[in-house]
């Protein structure tokens, strides 16, 4: 998780997404996740980032979500920012949330499951408004 | 908030954090760099990040790491009285009781060249 410099916002990172058949509170992870395809082209699984703004006075968190993408099969905005999947890390710069992510790309099957990456990164700019 | 789409890093497949640090992005990559004429075990690349948050390859951003691996969290940008500048990690103490503490230097790499 982290904040940007003047504390009005917070980004917490995830590593498996939400699943759009997700009914409860508890993020379901999936493999076959269509939100992450709405936003990454022919990916099945990701992470994600939630943005929250934060109330200078009480401290309460407002979700940010993402105007960009709608749920799977239209409707309402994704309520969260779609990263490619296997997170490493992320960090906020010049107002630029940077995210690291491992693709896997190739599994031994002789010698056990080593995995070999390809790092990639994903960005998200965050105007002053948050919105 | 918006949203905008990847980039690939070349030749980073083994990326294990990042870090900012005045006007550059550090990616730590646990591979050794090529051409390797230190015979460094890891490197740092630098990065500028450019509209959109596009990231682009700094001059000479390719940086033999010689002191340690990068493959533990906790790396920080710093600048010295001197103008120099480094990446360093804080040594971690955890008591009998669980408690932890920080303090002390652990690590440190330079990247003064950026």
């Amino acid at each position: 998780m982290i904040a940007d410099s003047s504390g009005s916002f917070i980004y917490v990172l995830e590593h498996d997404s939400p699943a759009p058949t997700s009914t409860s509170s508890v993020p379901v992870a999936s493999t076959n996740n269509a939100n992450c395809a709405a936003a990454l082209t022919g990916a099945i699984t990701c992470g994600d980032i939630t943005a929250f703004s934060v109330n200078s006075t009480t401290g309460r968190l407002t979700l940010l979500v993402n105007a960009q993408v709608t749920t799977a099969g239209g409707g309402s905005p994704l309520p969260y920012f779609p990263i490619p999947s296997n997170p490493v890390d992320f960090v906020m710069s010049s107002g630029i949330v940077l995210t690291m992510s491992g693709t896997a790309t190739a599994v031994d099957t002789t010698t056990g499951p080593t995995l070999a990456v390809q790092r990639s990164f994903r960005t998200l700019t965050t105007p002053p408004t948050g919105s | 908030m918006n949203q905008n789409s990847t980039n690939t890093l070349i030749n980073v497949t083994q990326g294990t954090a990042l870090v900012t640090g005045g006007s550059y992005v550090f990616v730590l990559d646990n591979e050794a760099p090529n051409p390797n004429p230190t015979g460094a075990a890891s490197q740092i690349l630098a990065y500028t990040i450019g509209s959109g948050g596009a990231l682009q390859a700094a001059t000479n951003g390719v940086i033999p790491m010689t002191r340690t691996s990068p493959t533990l969290r906790g790396w920080r940008w710093s600048r010295r009285v001197n103008g120099s500048t480094w990446l360093t990690r804080e040594q971690h103490h955890r008591y009998g009781d669980g408690r932890e503490r920080s303090g002390g230097l652990r690590d440190e790499q330079s990247v003064s060249t950026h």
